[in-house]
């Protein structure tokens, strides 16, 4: 009868987990279910599902035989004999090491067997082997026979174990022992009538009302018929005890995760609601209708399913609505601890469990983790990405419940949480997404009582049904909600209430975001100075991961502001440290990197991808290279013409641009620019030989540029900074090669005017040490330049280098004394505006911190970053260069690995030899 | 800090007032555009903003009406009522005394009669001249000598402070200052003591004893660094003060400008200026290009000014920043004639004024010269704003005091610079300066170490 059933089902898809749960640990009740069950399939023949079972119930039947259907208790004690036997059989070969751990997994074998069968007896198999182990033991140890030694050991400690396991068995050992002939089939049978027992009883409650309900029940492989009953009664007559007895029955239920059918559970739920006696019920039964709604999924695996979310969403707004309209209700923390059994008065105060604010958090997590699923770039993205306006909605619903009851650590986060919806946008998008929002308004207050139609009354018929109501529920925006033009006003306001009311954590997060907002709308100056003054980027380390996330994207974002802006060196500053590690993509969470030297465990992939910023919020990489590596361009390539011989002196800008740049250099031939860092590059080249108009070409050919909506803004400053740039270059690369040169020449040359070339060439002369001066009367800058000869050259290192051997003397023997601090303050002195400069900044901090302050942003950055240089030590380029354009690059330095490993053992054998 | 208590009121009355009639005379000239009067006196006493106020009236940079009424507004919080009905009367042309201020004018001096009888075993005890001699260094002895001889009291003290406090309110400063100069000699309580050198520094400015308020400067800005327990806000708010309430010394004190340079050029002063009063950056030019002897700072003046300068910028600046960190010589010039004006208008650098721009033009000149070999007189001159004449004697004399390597060329009309680039053995020479003697010195600590 069972296997029939079992078989015609298997062509549903369903019946997967209904056999799973089944075999391994249902109650004794499903065997009885499914027995009942399937005897009312057999009349039943009017109901779609009903027919579905039926079909094809014969030919399946021969299919897999395999399957037997027992109850937990068969399946528990047949296992129990099975370990019996392998003692038994162990016993044979003498193996005492293998009858130690089978008795182990008797041991635990009974206990499973005791809470299956839930008798606290013992099975007589179990004891018959404990009596057949004694007499072997004895045995053996009469005998003596030979043993390995680690069966020697076994044997002494099984004796030991035994003695002690049997004594608490004692008196069933005696009765056994006493009279063994008992045999296995009593108990057999026993469990046989155990069965045909409870099938019967079921039977007898099989009337055809229930019939559907069972479909229903057999289905998903749970019983909960009980409560299938309140669904029958007439509203009327359910009363509070009911209703709140149901929705303990589901409290208690939560938690276990594999049994209960959770759709079932909501549809109860969302009738309870219907026929709950007044609103405090009501808001409780809502509020289980959402915890449960959160319990069908893992947030970590999946995210909620489209409907489920809504049907929160919409569920939220109820609560609030009734919230509203009922304010003696308020919402705790803690469950309260009287049970109530009726529904309070109208005007008594009424505490209700459960956290809007923790509830609308989840929603969101939802919202986002679902985005981060879905393909950005199909229409399905888009479509979520509407329902933005639902949440915002929401989040502003609750903010004003908590603000009137003055929950004012919940405001603050649900404030933070606000402003994540509105930080990144820029104002085209918001407008777009008010006018979005505001027209779904308007639509909704059109068709505003059917989705509260669909909510309610369609639950309860049928599964099938139910899921289809529920992808249409479309959640109403209510009338109340209102976005402000500016986007702003808004963020600035919310940030307040964070400020005042949230923890050190939301404070910071609610700081980055204005800083974030502040970057997107040019508002540099402020941007930076907010971000000084919080001094966060001394404990970025501290910070956790989210936050190190948003910190670093707020970087990101400060850098191209510095750019729109043409504060090239802030900008530097800014994107050296996340360039610098090569490992962007990670620092701002916008896609997993794979790394070449390094396995992720399973652990931190998982976390890694958790952490992802949804794709709307992401920074273009494209533009956010091409700014930082244009900015390092306009820093590094005058400093590189600097650094001419005559002074030793090395100083690097942009080690990233160095590198590209060695690179490059590397290949034999160089086609046509195509990526970034190939126009990058190419202009690199034009510049360095003050070719401006060159470099230009290559930059504007980026296409990245497009996205910016000043473009020709920032054209136009990048086109005034190569010429300026380009003009630093030329004079310090070639200035020596004249005696002088015309400032209308450079004027020409560069296209700059008259008194812009005079302040460039005399910010070199001063700074930058060019030996020139203006001819004033003539209009040209005379360059006395005299080569020093090999002599002098070799001369000025000498003492240079003598210099270097007193400071280091010096500090030696000042470190000896312990009085390093003042004679570092002397050296300093001794350096002169260079090393005051220095220190002057550090002094400073907090205002220019500008410089140095922007630093220490990686997350974990750090460690991660000597690991690579340590492994890098050799020839291995960092990982974040292994693209594509250099993979020539990298075979002819495999190459010239190999010639320098043949080189060392040669070397050394040359040595060895001379020994 | 009870003196100050009524500080902000003030200030935004001003504001407003002067916000109104900026806008009025916006038209008139460029001048008002760079006044700082109104920002200046959020930050300074009631009483303080008199002078500023009367300067203004003199300069006519705004309408005299507007100035009378901002009069008004501030006398009104004070005691001067005598004083307020004055301007009041000229401000509406009536003989008419207002019935508020007849009132007020009654309570004051009911007021101050209380006072008078709550300190007067403090009065006669210092009015004798002997008696003040009897007091000694330790506070607490005094104050059980006094208890004991005099019969004077906490409460007495107290009230000496609230004395000198009304005194100074009715604009009686002399007293004012008196009372609290023995007050702080008496007095145990460090909260009030801090206060009562405040009252005495403003007392002091309004008097125009200049010798002794920077004294009392000095000794604020002693306990003021000494009280680092105070919230970071407050201690902020505190030096802007500070430095606020001194522009007035300094710009009166014979030597006040090294005092300024001193003060304002501290770290946590000068980060007090970047964070909350930007605006002193414009006396920090004015005293760093007049002081000569101070080129030292020039560097930290430049960056602090380049720095700020999306915050603050005013013709004082902006010609340190074109001179110094943009070596733009024509804008420098521009901004200079700039100067003239706004030095005029201002109430503490209208006295440095002539020395300012003598320095600046002379720093001018000489970064100019740096930068060149050779530079035709003709358009020195133009850059200098004097005649040719003048110029050629202005060279001669710098040249003579040795500031500068040059040489006139009159037949070309030019100023010769003598090259100032180091030969390569000078070069050699100066790096190796110093080390022979470094070593010496490292030897004998090194053996001094050994033998002791």
């Amino acid at each position: 009868m069972a296997s029939k059933f079992w078989a015609a089902s298997s062509s549903d898809e369903e019946s997967e987990d209904v056999v799973t749960s089944s075999q391994e640990d249902t109650s004794t009740g499903s065997g009885s279910s499914s027995d009942s069950s399937s005897g009312s399939s057999s009349d039943s023949g009017r109901k779609k599902g009903a027919s579905r079972f039926l079909m094809g119930s014969s030919d399946s039947e021969s299919e897999d035989e395999r399957r037997v259907v027992r109850s937990a208790k068969d399946k528990a004690q047949e296992e129990l004999r099975a370990v019996c036997n392998d003692i038994k059989n162990k016993m044979h070969i003498n193996d005492w090491a293998a009858i130690q751990t089978l008795f182990d997994k008797l041991n635990k074998q009974l206990e499973r067997t005791q809470k299956a069968t839930q008798t606290l007896g013992v099975p007589r198999a179990y004891i018959r082997l404990l009596c057949d182990l004694e007499d072997f033991l004895a045995k053996t140890l009469a005998e003596k026979p030979k043993l390995s030694p680690t069966n020697t050991r076994a044997f002494t400690r099984m004796k030991q174990t035994l003695r002690k396991h049997n004594a608490s068995y004692g008196e069933q050992i005696q009765s056994f022992r006493a009279n063994p002939i008992v045999e296995t089939e009593a108990e057999d049978s026993a469990s046989e009538m155990e069965m045909t027992d409870a099938a019967a009883s079921e039977r007898e409650l099989n009337t055809d009302e229930e019939e559907e309900a069972k479909f229903k029940s057999v289905r998903t492989g749970v019983v909960q018929r009980p409560k299938d009953k309140i669904l029958l009664m007439d509203p009327n007559d359910i009363t509070y005890e009911m209703v709140q007895k149901k929705l303990q029955d589901i409290a208690v239920a939560r938690g276990k995760t594999t049994r209960i059918d959770r759709q079932e559970q909501i549809e109860m739920l969302t009738y309870l609601a219907g026929v709950t006696r007044g609103p405090v019920q009501k808001v409780e039964v809502l509020i289980n209708v959402i915890t449960v709604t959160f319990d069908m999924n893992q947030p970590t695996q999946s995210a909620m399913s489209v409907p489920n979310w809504n049907r929160c969403a919409q569920t939220m707004f109820d609560i609030m609505a009734l919230l509203e309209a009922n304010q003696h209700i308020t919402l705790t923390d803690t469950p309260p601890e009287d049970e109530r059994d009726d529904e309070p008065g109208a005007g008594a105060v009424a505490q209700v469990w459960g956290n809007l604010g923790a509830f609308l958090e989840r929603l969101d997590d939802e919202w986002n983790g679902n985005l981060k699923a879905l393909d950005p770039h199909a229409n399905e993205y888009m479509e979520r990405l509407k329902d933005e306006a639902v949440l915002l909605a929401l989040a502003q619903k609750v903010s004003e419940y908590l603000m009137a009851r003055r929950e004012l650590d919940k405001l603050a986060a649900v404030a933070l949480n606000r402003i994540q919806h509105f930080y990144y946008k820029t104002d085209v998008v918001y407008s777009a997404m008010r006018n979005l929002a505001l027209q779904r308004q308007k639509d909704s207050a059109g068709a505003a009582p059917a989705p509260n139609a669909g909510s309610d009354g369609d639950f309860k018929v049928d599964g099938e049904e139910v899921e289809g109501a529920t992808g249409l529920i479309i959640v109403a925006i209510p009338s109340e909600f209102s976005l402000p033009e500016s986007c702003a006003q808004l963020v600035d306001q919310l940030a307040r209430v964070v400020y005042v009311h949230g923890n050190d954590n939301q404070k910071g997060q609610a700081m980055l975001c204005t800083v974030y907002f502040r970057c997107i709308h040019d508002d540099f100056y402020s941007a930076r100075d907010t971000l000084l003054m919080s001094r966060i980027q001394e404990q970025t380390a501290q910070l956790d991961a989210k936050m190190q996330v948003l910190y670093n994207r707020t970087i990101a974002q400060l850098g191209l502001c510095a750019f729109r802006t043409g504060l090239i060196n802030e900008c530097h500053q800014a994107l050296m440290d996340l360039y610098g590690t090569g490992r962007v993509k990670e620092l701002l969470a916008q896609g997993i990197q794979q790394h070449r030297f390094q396995e992720k465990t399973p652990e931190q992939e998982s976390a890694e991808r958790r952490r992802q910023v949804p794709f709307h919020m992401h920074i273009n990489l494209e533009l956010l290279e091409s700014t930082y590596l244009i900015s390092a361009m306009l820093m590094e390539v005058p400093a590189m013409a600097t650094l001419h011989p005559v002074d030793g002196r090395k100083r690097v800008v942009s080690k990233p641009l160095r590198r590209l740049m060695d690179n490059y250099d590397r290949q034999s031939f160089t086609g046509p620019p195509e990526n970034v860092r190939d126009h990058v590059m190419a202009a690199v080249r034009a510049l360095a030989t003050g070719e401006w108009r060159r470099s230009y070409e290559y930059i504007t050919a980026l296409t990245c540029w497009s996205l910016l909506p000043q473009k020709d803004a920032v054209l136009c400053m990048l086109r005034l900074k190569l010429q300026q740039e380009a003009l630093r270059t030329y004079l310090l690369a070639y200035g020596r090669f004249y005696s002088s040169l015309s400032i209308t020449q450079l004027c020409n040359m560069f296209e700059l005017p008259g008194c812009q070339v005079h302040a460039i060439v005399s910010r070199l002369i001063v700074d930058d040490g060019l030996p020139a001066s203006h001819d004033q009367p003539t209009g040209t800058v005379v360059v006395h330049n005299v080569e020093p000869t090999a002599l002098q050259n070799l001369a000025g290192t000498f003492s240079d280098k003598a210099s270097l051997l007193v400071d280091l003397n010096e500090r030696a023997l000042a470190l000896r004394t312990g009085a390093l601090h003042t004679d570092e303050d002397e050296n300093d002195g001794r350096r002169g505006p260079d090393g005051a400069q220095g220190g002057r900044r550090t002094r400073l901090g907090g205002r220019l911190g500008a410089a140095g302050g922007f630093g220490r942003g990686g997350r974990g950055g750090r460690g991660g970053r000597y690991g690579e240089r340590e492994r890098g030590n050799g020839f291995m380029p960092e990982s974040g260069f292994a693209g594509g354009v250099f993979g020539r690059g990298r075979g002819r330095r495999q190459a010239a690995q190999r010639d320098d490993s043949n080189y060392t053992p040669l070397g050394s054998g040359f040595n060895r030899r001379r020994q | 800090m009870s003196v100050l208590q009524a500080l902000f009121t003030l200030a935004v009355a001003v504001t407003h007032i002067t916000a109104a009639a900026q806008a009025a005379a916006a038209a008139a000239a460029g001048m008002a555009q760079y006044d700082l009067t109104s920002v200046l006196a959020q930050h300074l006493d009631r009483h303080l903003v008199f002078p500023l106020l009367e300067f203004l009236g003199s300069k006519g940079t705004y309408a005299e009406k507007d100035i009378e009424a901002a009069k008004l507004a501030l006398i009104e919080k004070t005691n001067m009522v005598d004083y307020a009905v004055d301007i009041y009367q000229q401000l509406n042309q009536t003989d008419e005394v207002p019935e508020s201020l007849r009132q007020r004018r009654v309570e004051v001096v009911a007021r101050l009669k209380s006072l008078e009888a709550a300190v007067k075993p403090i009065t006669e005890f210092l009015s004798e001249e002997g008696n003040v001699k009897l007091l000694k260094q330790d506070k607490a002895q005094n104050m059980a000598f006094l208890q004991k001889e005099f019969g004077i009291g906490p409460d007495q003290i107290d009230a000496l402070y609230h004395f000198a406090k009304w005194n100074f309110e009715c604009g009686n400063y002399s007293a004012a200052a008196e009372y609290l100069y023995h007050y702080r000699t008496l007095s145990t309580n460090p909260e009030r003591t801090i206060s009562s050198l405040w009252g005495k520094v403003a007392a002091d400015v309004l008097l125009q004893e200049f010798g002794p308020a920077m004294d009392d400067v000095l000794k604020l800005k002693e306990l003021l660094d000494v009280d680092t327990f105070a919230p970071v806000a407050k201690q902020l708010q505190q030096k802007a003060w500070l430095m606020h309430w001194s522009l007035f010394v300094f710009f009166n004190h014979e030597n006040g400008l090294n005092a300024l340079i001193d003060l304002f050029m501290q770290d946590r002063y000068l980060t007090a200026i970047q964070l909350t009063s930007q605006h002193l950056l414009r006396y920090l030019a004015v005293a760093v290009v007049v002081n000569k002897r101070r080129r030292n700072v020039l560097n930290d003046l430049k960056r602090v000014v380049a720095q700020e300068a999306y915050e603050y910028s005013d013709p004082v600046t902006e010609f340190v920043r074109c001179l110094f960190v943009e070596y733009d010589f024509e804008g420098a010039q521009e901004q200079l004639a700039k100067c003239e004006e706004v030095l005029d208008g201002d109430f503490f650098l209208v006295a440095a004024k002539d020395a300012f721009m003598e320095a600046a033009r002379q720093f001018l000149f000489e970064n100019y010269c740096r930068l060149h070999q050779a530079i035709s007189i003709k358009s020195l001159s133009e850059k200098l704003n004097l005649g040719e004449e003048a110029t050629e004697k202005w060279i001669v004399n710098l040249i003579r005091n040795a500031r500068l390597n040059a040489k006139i060329d009159s037949k070309a009309g030019t100023v010769v610079m003598q090259t100032q680039t180091q030969s390569a053995y000078e070069q050699l020479l100066e790096r190796s300066r110093g080390l022979g003697l470094r070593t010496i010195d490292l030897s004998n600590a090194v053996f001094g170490a050994m033998r002791a």
